[in-house]
């Protein structure tokens, strides 16, 4: 079968087959390709789920961070004033070194665990997107009920987590901050991420096979920024992102047929890898032809704390918020793969929201031909 | 293993400057001598705009440490006159026991016995308040960077990510007579206006480029027969030069049948390759045996070391089995840097050498393996020798060691590249006990939070 075949080639082969006399029978396997063109943590936030309130932006945590490492209120009401008259930066250097090492300052993204806990809010709905992962069901501990499937008992302590943050609240259509920001810087500097599922025929359920794969090439776009249809992508021969999965497609869904692990690799502009063990997929295959849904799984909470924490003062000011309030909450919430050594659980449950778009995907591995 | 060896073998010779006839893109350091980028581009300033693309304006001829080398203006040629009192700060670059001459590299003998190198028969010297490979009269290339100290233990600059250096000492002018023994650029070269010399990294060599910065290549034969060993459409595309255009130094003109006046290089005709597509691009290499990139002087390349090319990431030096070699890095986070499209950051010498032979590995460690020199291996060109702990040594490129990685199967693979661990600490007050962490305390402070990872090693 050739590498690059798509629904066009294919109708076109039965059309001819069916011309010629050929059976056209049901073991000619169908494939599509895609690009992924749309990537982030699968958000339901709503009113009313951070009783506690939302986390404060960073300004006003910056004075309770102040205040616990034991300055004055009358020092931190000058620092604040310098700082917002731009007469002084000393505030916000105090924040960039507020790790204490043996009662040192020290940097406090690289230290977090150097940081007084802030003690930021986690989120206390009952929504959230994903999957029974630790197959508990409605018994699992701060599991949520699937706003789609209803389903109870739903892993997906990342909403948790993060979900009293305003940089990572959002739903599937009002698409949260911090991972609007992440795709939009990713979209054009990264490798794209490609999607292969083939089926016998996809108006019928039946056996599948999904395969992700990175390309060699970023995702390419229209010029109003929109994922361009149709753009052909080399397959990165790197094995450390090839997946091979076998699903199954039921009324037009696809799921894995076991869980599994995904491994994708990315820029560490925002994390050098996403990988999700133990993984569960939920994907629609849509009227347009695309596939568009979920993808669950844990997920090592140090990938996402470097994703936050690489950018330093800058991330934190503009989009993530308080660093070290993150780390703690990421450890505090972290559900998965314990260390075999400490029990620390060293993944978090995360459900990722994807949409595609199609594309031709030819062999990247063409040196011997070159 | 599977190595596939084709394409390696035609950049050996491309790269090694192991070229028949006559001194074309001849090695540029003989034994010993070794080459520093200046300023900047030694690595201490994490500013953005420098990280991503620190330019390469100056490379020094320096000594083994990495020291740069100086001549003299009132040194007559073969002979140094800096002694006595002049030599208490300005010392001779000695030559070792068995150093001959190498091209425009000579050893002259000084008064005391002492046998000291020269280039271009000038005497060369190092000067004594020198203290980091990349200085220039005693100004280290770490006063670019943040507060931290420098060769000699005192402190220098002082901005953040080395934005701007606050306090820092106003540099000290060099010394009247005494002149930087640059390798690049080269002042002294007749070269016409309508071309260039300046470094193509992927062909390891200082080339001719033309107006447009795009890398030239030489044909051998005669180009009003070049159509005869070109096969339509040729993407060899002849350099033509102005009507009015004169001979200047080794440039000659060469007419062609076409009543087209074309450049020559000693004798060569100058092309340009059509699948170029920027400045810098070497794509031409290696692809035709007529033609080869045009090479004023080539880097040196230890035995077996190579070009490979990548099906992404372009070329990357590669062992001598073919595997892929890397460099241990500090990440940099700057945003909307394209890092994995881009070739990931520039070397950053400094970065490199206080990272050293201790790679701080904390994932598949069992994976990467030391580039081995051996026993005997001597300084040169970018290329340097660390001794490793166990008594080993390790080639070291641009101040970084380098390493293969198991997960490469075949040339050209770069499976291990961009693999990351984290710099950050997962219980409090351990910080100063972490090696990771040590990393960045000495050599790339950071504001956010750091990581070290493996990066291709390009050439």
């Amino acid at each position: 079968m050739p590498a690059a075949v798509r629904l066009p080639f294919v109708t076109g082969l039965v059309l001819f087959g069916a011309l010629v006399g050929y059976p056209g029978d049901a073991s000619a396997k169908e494939t599509r390709t895609y690009v992924i063109s749309w990537f982030s943590q699968a958000t339901y936030s709503q009113d009313g789920d951070c009783p506690g309130g939302q986390n404060p932006e960073i300004n006003q945590q910056y004075l309770k961070n102040l205040a616990a490492l034991g300055l004055s209120p009358a020092k931190i009401e000058e620092l604040a004033r310098k700082q917002e008259d731009g007469e002084t930066t000393e505030l916000r250097d105090l924040m960039n070194g507020r790790a204490r090492i043996d009662g040192q300052p020290a940097n406090p993204f690289m230290n977090p665990a150097a940081v007084a806990d802030p003690k930021l809010n986690s989120l206390e709905g009952k929504y959230a997107y994903g999957f029974n992962l630790d197959g508990k069901g409605a018994a699992s501990p701060g599991g949520f009920e699937d706003p789609e499937t209803h389903e109870k008992g739903v892993n997906h302590a990342l909403m948790r987590a993060l979900g009293c943050t305003h940089g990572f609240r959002g739903t599937l259509t009002g698409r949260p901050t911090y991972w609007a920001w992440g795709w939009g810087q990713l979209k054009d500097s990264q490798p794209a991420w490609l999607m292969t599922v083939t089926a016998e025929d996809f108006a019928k359920d039946g056996e599948v096979t999904i395969v992700f794969d990175r390309a060699l090439e970023h995702m390419r776009s229209n010029v109003d920024g929109s994922p361009r249809h149709d753009a052909t992508y080399r397959r990165d021969p790197d094995p450390r992102s090839h997946n091979e999965f076998r699903g199954l497609l039921k009324a037009g869904e696809i799921s894995l047929a076991a869980p599994a692990t995904l491994r994708l690799m990315q820029n560490p502009l925002v994390a050098p890898e996403v990988t999700l063990t133990n993984a569960r997929f939920r994907l629609k295959v849509t009227p347009e032809k695309t596939v568009t849904g979920f993808i669950g799984g844990y997920q090592p909470w140090s990938d996402l704390y470097f994703a936050f924490a690489a950018g330093g003062p800058t991330m934190e000011i503009c989009i993530v918020g308080d660093i070290p309030g993150l780390y703690y909450l990421l450890k505090r919430h972290a559900d998965g793969e314990p260390d075999p050594k400490t029990g620390e659980n060293t993944a978090i449950s995360a459900t990722y929201y994807i949409e595609t778009t199609p594309a031709f995907i030819v062999p990247g591995d063409n040196r011997r031909t070159q | 293993m599977r190595f596939a060896h084709g394409f390696s073998a035609a950049m050996v010779l491309a790269a090694s400057g192991a070229l028949a006839k006559d001194d074309l893109g001849a090695i540029a350091t003989p034994p010993g001598i070794t080459l520093q980028v200046m300023g900047k581009a030694q690595g201490y300033d994490l500013s953005k705009q420098t990280a991503a693309m620190n330019p390469r304006e100056q490379i020094a001829f320096t000594d083994p440490r990495g020291m740069t080398l100086y001549t003299y203006a009132n040194d007559p040629s073969g002979k140094a006159t800096c002694v006595e009192a002049c030599a208490k700060e300005w010392l001779p670059a000695v030559a070792p026991r068995g150093a001959k001459t190498f091209g425009a590299w000579s050893v002259i003998a000084r008064p005391d016995g002492v046998r000291q190198w020269a280039y271009g028969g000038k005497a060369l010297y190092t000067f004594i308040k020198d203290v980091d490979p990349g200085s220039i009269g005693g100004n280290s290339p770490a006063r670019f960077g943040a507060r931290r100290k420098n060769g000699a233990g005192e402190y220098v600059g002082g901005g953040v990510r080395g934005a701007a250096a606050r306090g820092a000492a106003p540099d000290v002018p060099l010394a009247a007579d005494w002149k930087v023994a640059f390798a690049y650029p080269l002042n002294d070269m007749a070269v016409p206006a309508a071309l260039s010399v300046k470094e193509v990294a992927d062909a390891a060599a200082l080339a001719v480029v033309d107006y447009r910065g795009y890398t030239l290549y030489a044909f051998d034969g005669d180009p009003a027969k070049d159509a005869k060993v070109c096969a339509k459409p040729c993407p060899w595309i002849p350099v033509a030069a102005a009507q009015l255009a004169e001979p200047t130094g080794d440039f000659s003109l060469v007419a062609r049948g076409d009543g087209i006046k074309q450049w020559a290089y000693k004798g060569r005709g100058l092309y340009s390759y059509a699948h170029d597509l920027a400045p810098d691009d070497a794509n031409g290499m290696g692809v035709d045996k007529h033609w080869r990139v045009a090479a004023v002087a080539s880097f040196f390349m230890p035995k077996g070391v190579h070009l490979e090319r990548t099906l992404s990431q372009g070329v990357v030096l590669a062992a001598a089995g073919g595997q892929t070699l890397y460099r241990r890095d500090g990440y940099i986070f700057q945003s909307g840097g394209g890092h994995s499209l881009r070739r990931g950051q520039q070397a950053r010498p400094a970065v490199g050498r206080d990272i050293g032979t201790n790679a701080r590995c904390a994932t598949d460690c069992d994976k990467w393996h030391p580039l081995a020199a051996p026993k005997d291996a001597v300084a040169q060109g970018f290329w340097t020798v660390a001794a490793r702990a166990d008594g080993s040594k390790q080639w070291v490129y641009q101040g970084y060691a380098l390493w293969t990685y198991d997960g490469d199967t075949r040339a050209g693979d770069i499976n291990g590249n961009d693999a990351m661990d984290y710099g950050f600490a997962n219980q409090p007050n351990v910080v100063s006990a972490t090696p990771l962490q040590k990393a960045f305390d000495t050599g790339t402070p950071m504001d956010g939070l750091p990581a070290l990872y493996w990066a291709i090693a390009v050439p």
